[in-house]
């Protein structure tokens, strides 16, 4: 059934033009009921409202989840620059500044989440490093911070990983060297995939539920319209079969007035058809 | 159409309407509440996290202040940090240090000190710790730090998380929300409207159309079965008496034939000839020559699709600007702000070239391939946005994009005024102009939401994927029709162009009112006013629903206007009133420069182009006398009209920019304003002038 | 031989002499001529460091005016002889001296056609150095060691909720009478009092060091909340005697400059490590001898970042203390 109505709509056309040239009919191309597809459509139009709303809570859930991720970082990756730039202020170089190295590992061991904290030289030369046997930057991530603008704060993603990259200037504001904060995907992604469920469920079981109730309501709605246009066909059938409609029945009708005028005067020809071949039958007979 | 079958559709489309509303508004408003203890569960152990960090930030602090010997009760401005740490922090509801006595030393100035929370300080703070605890109690919930120095303990920091902080996250998106429900409902009006004129309105308007005309007696008419299966059988049923009556018409009338040959002059023939003279007399059998096909309701056709097209093409306005200033290089030594105004000049210049495009080619290629032609031009430049970074690339696009939405635009607005019967045609353009609105309306309000959460980008596939929806909704209702040659708009633009520019009248519509209106509009509202909003630090949803506020300003408050004030007041008053408000609604923007000045600016720009949105090109058909609008054609004197406002469209971001380039914003505002204000009042006493010189000849 | 192998002969000594030639010049280590105006300082050492930790060759040719201006015009003789690539001053008076004001610098008594980096000056427009900040319009650029008075007061009113501050001054130093007419400026505009001393002069109008203990006992008589210590030599130079007072007093000082709080006992200040201002005029020699800019392309500027010092003893003795906002950056000196 499912597929027979999305092959009609795929292939099928709907004729608009009704004309009232020629008597020809055309072989409708669409059987089916209306009933089907002013709920297919009204479920459509309630499924997107649906979607856009839970995609709309979704990527707000996602941004706060980014938001509150990257700004309690931040808040870590903050005192580490102002103990950097202490150091600068000093006059010390960045190189010179011994205690980073105790300190980035010092902040990893604290924050168990973030999975390394390295500063960099205004090289891009790995200066130090919150674990103490990596000397060298990875290269993949070395040739993509090449693409970037060091000089502003920026956020990266390379190998299922997250990198904050946190410019260290000194006093006169030339940038002397970077500060990563690199933490796994898997924090977020795994609460994002969560979320993605939740959201999803509680996306079909909504959208299950007013499908429900705009079937039965919407349905019950057109069905009584539906009972009106049924009138009319056994009205009509009525009236082919010779009887005339009561003036009443066919004004109740949701044609009204016209349709009761329609019969009367179909009623009429057929009289007057019938009184002329009453005549010519009367003619051959004597003839 | 008569009243007794409109009955029954208006109550049929009412509760279908009322329905979907209902269920929209309410599942979008309960989905969206059902997610906020999703959001409490998942987030609470982050905030907790994050409470931590910042604890150790301000631990930082306390513990220099010990290392160098600063008694802890000394510390200044304390509270001052607190309350910016909860106002960058809005996560955290209080933050609190007591020493190992248990004396609250310091505390942010917005908490409230009740005595339970005393005695809970008390107690906590009296228990040295080595390491933060989490805590949960009714009059405390969040962490407990101990400041701690060579393991000596110096005291606590509290620090409470908000419980509740779902709340807030919810009203910061309730107004996404409630645009995203308020846009659904358009939508499903625009949907519901279709498909219940395929379904129902259209089929019951045939029927009855039908009716009407065999009880008047014709009965050649036939009908082509257009609805679905409930009218199949009705239509067969009328078919079916028709053709039984026509054919038995035929025979008896063959009969007589036969019978008058065969036996002229018998008795009976009279009688026979009577009855079929009296039919003859009532009832027609075969169409007659200069039969016009009916076709009813074909126009609300285009407007669902012609809506979704709108929609896909204004998604982007809310941030264009944006998005070039991001792009921005020097090219050629041309000002920054100039630069950000040309995609927009672009994309209406080519929307305004796109005019002779249409004249030359739509007559060629015939409906169906020209609305195909400008969906894919619109579709396919819109995916390209996405992936742009480069600004000149930009500008290409958005003058393809222009290209297209210029195409189906002006075919559409071809189809609906041109190709509507005479009654029929003030409803097809109110049709035309509220899909446009209603286009206009959602698709800034959902663009900036989305811009928001999805990037510009994301915007830009979206827009190209309701492109592409279009045409699809375009394919199925769009007719079919045979290429005709050359327009007749062009011959207009060669031979009447002179005359009409010289008419002062015209002209001075077009110079003061018309332009200025259209500069307005462009450089204004979809240039300056993003750009300033954005540089409060707005949001790209709340420039979006600024940008909704106008066009829904127009659409609920011009019709008042057009119905009330037009009685009492003459169209060149309301012209110039509207000018000389949108120059002051601008100059609000100026006077009271902050988010809401420029809100209001707006929102009162709706309601003075309102008042003379419906008039001004009626003036300048008034411009005319009746022998030379006769002469010119109204159609020239229309399409010379609408190429002055698109030259208007386009001036409108180059002027601002160039303004912006010698000026700053609120300046430009204030020469804006005025010169808005300036030339509706010049209009005015222009007009003043020409009616007297006419009164006096 | 024939003609090819000659020609290839000739071509190959061309490029060997040529490749060293390129060699020699980058080798060759610029020369700048550093003029210093009261010994070697800080800011001299931050200078010669910066270009020696980034390998830069530069050979210094060092002179010390021993604070005497008469000294300079022998400098520039000198410079006029040699022809360095560069000139560093230190000081207000030592770059008068070899560039002369900016409207009035003939080319026969300054230095006009080598580029000069002065530092340390306080306010170079107004001691008609240069016209104004963004460019000096002149083959001069150099850097300002004062934060901005604005920025001073805030640091100030971060601790104190300032209601009168007391100003002493040297009425003969240019520097100290404008850091006075600002504030009194500031205090019009922010609601707070300024009480200003002046040092007394003696008959060769140089401040006179015997006038200091009446002047400072006339200030702290008037009440004032706290006195500020403007760039003052002379001020500087006595600031323990000053400062003794004020603490008998009880009345602390803020200090626009680094040694009252370091070496005085002042109490607090935002300030400009000397070093580090050296350190950035280095980076402007660089920009010219290295990346080839003109000294009127780079604007006159103080650093981006100040040091805000404490000094524990003073602030025991007065019971003050670093406010909480600031001690994660305050640097804290005994």
């Amino acid at each position: 059934m499912i597929s027979q109505c999305l092959l009609y709509v795929i292939w099928g056309r709907v004729d608009n033009v009704s004309s009232f040239w020629g008597r020809q009919v055309t072989v409708m191309r669409r059987p089916g009921s209306g009933k089907i597809y002013l709920l297919l459509v009204v479920i459509a139009i309630l499924g997107c409202t649906l979607f856009l709303n839970a995609s709309l809570n979704y990527l707000n859930y996602a941004r706060n989840l980014k938001v509150l991720t990257n700004s309690r970082f931040s808040v870590i990756a903050q005192d580490l620059i102002n103990s950097v730039e202490y150091g600068l202020n000093l006059g010390l170089d960045l190189r010179e500044i011994s205690t980073i190295q105790n300190l980035l590992a010092e902040t990893r061991q604290q924050h168990n989440d973030i999975s390394e904290l390295f500063v960099i030289d205004e090289k891009d030369g790995l200066l130090f490093h919150s674990r103490a046997d990596v000397k060298l930057m990875d290269a993949g991530l070395a040739a993509i911070i090449k693409e970037v603008d060091m000089n502003k704060r920026n956020t990266l993603v390379f190998s299922n990983m997250h990198y904050l990259i946190y410019p260290l200037t000194n006093q006169f504001n030339v940038r002397v060297g970077s500060l990563f904060l690199g933490y796994s995907s898997s924090l977020t992604e795994g609460m994002l995939a969560q979320a993605v469920e939740w959201f999803a469920l509680y996306f079909i079981v909504a959208f299950a539920v007013c499908s429900l109730v705009i079937i039965l309501v919407l349905g019950s709605i057109y069905s009584g319209f539906l009972g009106s246009l049924k009138k009319v066909r056994e009205l009509l059938d009525m009236h082919a079969r010779g009887a005339m409609p009561m003036d009443e029945a066919g004004a109740q009708t949701i044609f009204g007035a016209d349709f009761s005028e329609f019969c009367s005067g179909s009623l009429r020809l057929a009289a007057l058809l019938e009184e002329a071949e009453r005549s010519m039958e009367k003619i051959e007979n004597e003839n | 159409m008569k009243t007794d079958n409109k009955t029954p559709v208006v109550s049929l489309t009412f509760k279908i309407n009322l329905l979907t509303i209902a269920l929209i508004g309410l599942s979008g408003l309960l989905l969206s509440l059902s997610y906020l203890p999703i959001f409490d569960e998942t987030t609470k152990p982050l905030i907790d996290k994050k409470a931590y960090a910042i604890a150790e930030s301000l631990g930082l602090s306390f513990r220099k202040a010990i290392e160098n010997e600063i008694p802890l009760d000394r510390l200044q401005n304390t509270a001052l940090v607190f309350d910016q740490v909860l106002k960058e922090n809005k996560e955290l509801k209080s933050i609190m240090f007591a020493n190992p006595e248990g004396s609250l030393l310091y505390r942010d100035s917005g908490v409230n000190i009740d005595k339970g929370l005393t005695g809970f300080i008390k107690e906590k703070a009296g228990q040295s710790s080595r390491t933060y605890v989490l805590t949960s109690a009714d009059v405390f919930h969040g962490l407990e730090m101990p400041v701690n120095y060579h393991g000596i303990y110096y005291g606590k920091l509290f620090i409470e998380t908000d419980r509740e902080y779902y709340r807030q996250v919810f009203q910061d998106i309730l107004f996404d929300i409630l645009t995203v429900i308020l846009i659904s409902f358009i939508v499903a009006l625009e949907m519901l409207k279709l498909t219940i004129n395929l379904l129902v309105t259209r089929p019951i308007e045939l029927v009855a159309h039908a009716l009407d005309e065999m009880k008047k007696g014709h009965y050649w008419q036939r009908l082509k079965s257009s609805g679905l299966g409930e009218f199949v059988s009705i239509d067969r049923q009328l078919n079916a008496i028709a053709d039984s009556m026509t054919s038995r018409y035929r025979a008896a009338a063959a009969r007589y034939e036969n019978l008058s040959t065969r036996f002229a002059g018998a008795r009976g023939l009279g009688d026979a000839a009577r009855s079929l003279r009296a039919i003859e007399a009532e009832y027609l059998f075969e169409p007659p020559a200069d039969v016009r096909q009916y076709r009813p309701g074909r126009i609300p056709n285009y407007r669902a699709p012609f809506f979704i097209f709108m929609f896909s093409h204004m998604l982007c306005l809310s941030f264009v600007p944006i998005m070039s200033e991001k792009m921005y290089r020097p090219i050629m030594g041309l000002s920054k702000s100039f630069l950000n105004g040309v995609p927009i000049s672009a994309f209406m210049l080519f929307w305004a070239l796109a005019m002779p495009l249409t004249g030359i080619w739509l007559r060629r290629l015939g409906r169906r391939k020209f609305i195909f032609l400008g969906c894919l031009i619109s579709a396919l430049s819109l995916l390209l946005t996405a992936f742009v970074s480069r600004y000149e690339y930009f500008v290409v696009l958005r003058s393809l994009s222009g290209v297209g939405f210029g195409m189906v635009f002006l075919c559409v607005q071809d189809i609906f005024l041109r190709g509507s019967q005479q009654e029929e045609r003030s409803i097809a353009s109110s049709y035309f102009w509220a899909a446009f609105f209603s286009g206009t309306v959602c698709g800034t309000g959902i663009g900036g939401i989305l811009a928001d959460r999805a990037g510009f980008s994301g915007v830009f596939i979206a827009s190209a994927l309701a492109a592409c929806f279009s045409w699809v909704l375009f394919l199925f209702l769009a007719e079919e029709d045979k290429g005709s040659g050359e327009p007749k708009d062009m011959k207009h633009y060669d031979s009447a162009l002179g005359t009409i520019i010289k008419n002062i009248r015209f002209s001075s519509v077009v110079l003061f009112l018309s332009i200025p209106g259209k500069i307005v509009l462009t450089g204004f509202l979809y240039y300056l006013v993003p750009l300033t909003l954005h540089g409060f630090g707005a949001s790209q949803s709340f420039i979006g629903r600024v940008l909704m506020i106008f066009s829904l300003a127009i659409i609920f408050i011009g019709p008042f206007f057009a119905r009330h004030f037009s009685k009492y007041f003459s169209r060149a008053f309301l012209s110039v009133s509207g000018s000389v408000l949108a120059g002051s609604s601008i100059i609000i923007g100026f006077l009271v420069h902050t988010v809401y000045g420029v809100v209001i600016g707006v929102t009162l720009l709706g309601i003075a182009r309102s008042m003379y949105l419906p008039v001004v090109d009626a003036l300048a058909l008034e411009a005319f006398r009746d022998e030379e609008l006769k002469k010119i054609g109204t159609a020239s004197v229309l399409s010379i009209y609408g190429l002055f406002e698109k030259a208007g469209n386009v001036l409108g971001p180059v002027i601002v920019g160039l303004l912006l380039s010698f000026a700053d914003t609120r300046s430009a505002l204030l020469l804006i304003g005025t010169g808005t204000a300036a030339c509706g009042l010049l209009y005015g006493v222009l007009h003043l002038i020409e009616g007297k010189k006419a009164a006096v000849s | 031989m024939n003609r090819r192998c000659l020609v290839y002969l000739l071509v190959t000594i061309c490029l060997v002499f040529s490749q060293a030639g390129l060699l020699s010049a980058a080798m060759k280590p610029y020369r700048i001529y550093v003029v210093a105006w009261r010994g070697i300082t800080n800011g001299e050492r931050g200078f010669m460091d910066y270009f020696t930790d980034r390998k830069i060759p530069v050979e210094f040719i060092i002179r010390d005016c021993e604070s005497d201006k008469n000294r300079l015009p022998d400098f520039v003789r000198e410079i006029k002889e040699i022809r360095p690539d560069l000139v560093y001053v230190f000081g207000t008076s030592g770059a008068l001296g070899l560039f002369g004001p900016r409207d009035n610098h003939p080319a026969d008594k300054y230095i006009t056609d080598i580029p000069g980096v002065f530092n340390i000056v306080s306010v170079p427009v107004e001691s008609n150095l240069v016209e104004n900040l963004n460019s000096s319009n002149r083959n001069i650029t150099g850097t300002v060691h004062i934060a901005p008075m604005e920025t001073q007061l805030n640091a100030l009113k971060s601790v104190f909720r300032l209601t009168r501050l007391g100003v002493l001054y040297n009425p003969q130093e240019k520097n100290s009478v404008l850091a006075l007419k600002k504030l009194e400026k500031a205090g019009k505009e922010q609601g707070f009092e300024i009480i200003s001393s002046a040092f007394g002069l003696k008959e060769d109008k140089n401040p006179d060091k015997a006038s200091i203990p009446e002047a400072v006992v006339r200030l702290a008589a008037q009440n004032p909340q706290l006195v500020y210590f403007p760039s003052d030599s002379f001020l500087v130079s006595n600031a323990t005697e000053v400062v003794d007072i004020l603490n008998r007093y009880r009345i602390p000082v803020f200090s626009a400059t680094e040694d009252p709080i370091s070496k005085s006992g002042a109490l607090m200040g935002l300030v400009c490590h000397y070093y580090n201002v050296g350190m950035y005029s280095a980076y402007k020699a660089e920009q010219i001898l290295v990346h080839g800019k003109k000294p009127s392309e780079i604007p006159i500027d103080s650093l981006n970042r100040f040091s805000f010092l404490f000094n524990m003893t003073a602030a025991k003795k007065l019971d003050l203390y670093p406010p909480f906002n600031l001690l994660k950056f305050v640097e804290i000196v005994r």
